[in-house]
């Protein structure tokens, strides 16, 4: 059920981003020189064919969809599926917001502090129990990539900002 | 020629200094290689200063280690996390890893390693032995040319898509339609940019990579994964594979060795493009291409021959004609003029010793690159073994501290973040990532080249087809593509 949807939704999705990007290339402004083969010439050709694809795949998705209502409204019951309530809640949704607010707290925290956390809570997540072994792990991780990109290898990691700054200044 | 290498072999000989750059070399590389978002290019890049301190030969000889080792390199993280750590390995993901997660992890490893040395060697003695022709087969290919060979690589995307043709072909034509993002190479219009600047340059291809492959897969692994199996670690072995499972890759590992060493030579195409097509093309001779993407030995042997044998082909163009048929080669380029070397024919002539030299480097490297392959991916496979708990986390730290480290770019982190909830949105709906990736790395070659080859013609599209080379290649691609359907058809008929 879950696919079935998300296969219609998707295919939706595309087939009228699809529309909308032939329109914005169609916008590009004309380069004489160039004649037939002009900046909108390829992505003009990708986008119809995505367009179309597009257009098959829903409409078949869809047929999916109207014959698995089908099947449930003549009372069979349906081959169990993960359903998209416990897809949502599941452990992925507070991973994909973990990771998103490590990128962004990679910027303002620095390297040290944002992985340090990110590290901690990912692994508490995830399921690691041991107490010593969730600060360890993070710390012991964390300082040895730190090492390994600012002292051997001398590329860059990001500092942070304010006090966070300060505190990265202390180590590289 | 013969000459010259009977003086390279005996400075070689003479100096064994050199052989302990080559260990070094190829140690680095593998490290690079295998480090995900660093790749040989920086590998490369990290060394040419201290290669100032050293002889001219010692230095390129340790510099073509490091290129060696890199391009193997990258397949360790592929196979295991599904993490590609240079972009010629990516293709080695879509197999190796499957293999991997069957517990046959050092399988995939020893093939990927075999392969890498087999399709190495052949590229290096196909360098040794014919640069001059190899130089003028390069000079042969024009727009029309590179067109058709990206479109050559391009319909594979019909044989890879066993599922469902709709599903794959969308995928491919996605990953076509993202390379047109930034500037137009043609007219200079920012395409797609919606007032963005960062978006000017392209979607960056190494985040785009890391994001697709190893973001996604660590949120599929976690959202469908029980505590359990997050916890225990999995059941690994590391056991190698027998000569004669080797020897059974023989076809697929001679047809990649030669895709990879003549793609090699073309300037700005490079290994990535030689593991994709030289996997196309594995798929297209296969009996089983439906095997393909679910841990098929061909699968893994195929790119991993074509990357490294095309180490050697790049060489070519580097050495003979002065141009850089890679991102590694450009950066090499720069190794030679800090030693006053400039390349070109004249080097051929002029230098012997230096250019054999490095030839047999190359050689060796690849023969050593077995030794020092066998211990570190041994190692690294061990990791495996390591509750996912403590290993998802690792790649996503990993992986953005890479990706940030090349360009020390914000932008780069949100195209990785991007890209893995792509990856994850398509794994979950069934939707192959193997044509977006072969869409992203041929677009921007088809694309450009096609365009080139109209404006050259007078936008005539029946001299493009009317060129031998170019012909030949356009036709085997409508064939490919209509068997690909055929192929569809049969087996749907068959289930049906």
């Amino acid at each position: 059920m879950f696919k079935a949807v998300g296969n219609t939704i998707f295919a939706a999705v595309v087939m009228v981003a699809a529309i909308y990007l032939w329109f914005v290339a169609d916008s590009f402004p004309p380069f004489e020189r160039y004649g037939d083969v002009d900046s909108d010439f390829w992505p003009k050709i990708i986008l119809v064919v995505i367009g179309l694809v597009a257009a098959v795949i829903l409409v078949s998705s869809v047929r999916q969809l109207r014959l698995y209502l089908g099947t449930r409204s003549g009372g069979t019951r349906s081959p169990k599926s993960p359903g998209v309530t416990g897809f949502l809640m599941g452990k992925n949704v507070i991973l994909v917001a973990l990771t998103l607010s490590y990128l962004y707290a990679f910027q303002l925290l620095g390297f040290i502090v944002a992985t340090f956390i990110f590290l901690l809570l990912a692994t508490a997540l995830l399921g690691v129990r041991h107490k010593i072994a969730t600060v360890l792990f993070p710390l012991l991780f964390t300082s040895g990539l730190m090492l390994l990109f600012t002292r051997v290898l001398n590329l860059p990691l990001p500092r942070g900002e304010g006090i966070f700054r300060d505190f990265s200044l202390w180590f590289y | 020629m013969i000459e010259g290498f009977v003086s390279a072999s005996e400075y070689m000989l003479s100096n064994p200094f050199n052989f302990i750059l080559l260990i070094l070399g190829v140690i680095w590389g593998i490290l690079f290689g295998a480090t995900p978002g660093l790749t040989g290019v920086v590998g490369v890049a990290l060394l040419i200063p201290f290669t100032f301190v050293f002889e001219p030969i010692e230095g390129l000889v340790m510099l073509g280690a490091v290129y060696v080792g890199s391009t193997f390199g990258g397949s360790i993280s592929a196979i295991l996390f599904n993490t590609p750590g240079s972009p010629e390995a990516s293709c080695t993901s879509l197999d190796g890893y499957p293999m991997a997660k069957k517990g046959q992890a050092g399988m995939a490893l020893g093939l990927a390693l075999g392969s890498s040395a087999i399709g190495g060697i052949f590229g290096t003695i196909a360098l040794i032995l014919l640069a001059p022709p190899l130089a003028d087969f390069a000079l042969a290919f024009g727009p029309s040319e590179y067109f058709a060979l990206a479109i050559l690589g391009i319909t594979a995307i019909a044989s890879i898509g066993s599922k469902s043709i709709w599903k794959a072909l969308i995928a491919g034509f996605l990953g076509l339609g993202l390379a047109t993002v930034g500037i137009d190479p043609l007219t200079g219009f920012g395409r797609f940019t919606f007032g963005n600047d960062s978006l000017l340059t392209g979607i960056s291809f190494i985040p785009a990579l890391i994001g697709l492959f190893a973001l996604s897969e660590v949120l599929a692994r976690v959202g469908g994964t029980s505590d359990g199996d997050l916890l225990g670690g999995g059941v690994v072995s590391t056991k190698l594979p027998r000569l004669r499972e080797v020897w059974a890759l023989r076809i697929t590992l001679l047809r990649s060795s030669v895709i990879g060493t003549l793609i090699g030579t073309l300037p700005g195409v490079g290994a990535t493009t030689a593991a994709f097509i030289s996997y196309s093309e594995a798929v297209r001779w296969s009996k089983k291409p439906e095997a393909f993407g679910t841990g098929t030995p061909e699968g893994i042997a195929a790119p991993e021959a074509a990357n490294n044998a095309a180490v050697g082909g790049a060489m070519v163009p580097l050495l003979a004609l002065g141009i850089p048929g890679s991102a590694t080669t450009a950066v090499m380029i720069g190794g030679l003029t800090i030693h006053g070397i400039v390349p070109g024919p004249l080097l051929l002539v002029q230098n012997k010793e230096l250019v054999y030299s490095v030839f047999i480097g190359m050689l060796l490297a690849n023969v050593l690159m077995i030794v020092a392959g066998i211990h570190i991916a041994k190692y690294f496979a061990k990791i495996l073994r390591l509750p996912y708990a403590y290993v998802g986390p690792s790649i996503v730290v990993l992986c953005t501290t890479g990706v940030f480290a090349l360009r020390s770019n914000y932008f780069d982190l949100a195209v990785m973040a991007a890209f893995g909830a792509l990856g994850f949105l398509l794994l979950k709906l069934d939707y192959p990532l193997a044509p977006l990736i072969i869409g992203l790395v041929l677009g921007p070659i088809a694309e450009v080249n096609l365009r080139r080859a109209m404006i050259l013609n007078n936008f005539d599209m029946i001299e493009i087809i009317s060129r031998p080379i170019a012909g030949g290649l356009l036709l085997l691609s409508a064939l490919s593509l209509i068997y690909g359907f055929y192929y569809q058809y049969r087996t749907y008929r068959k289930t049906c």
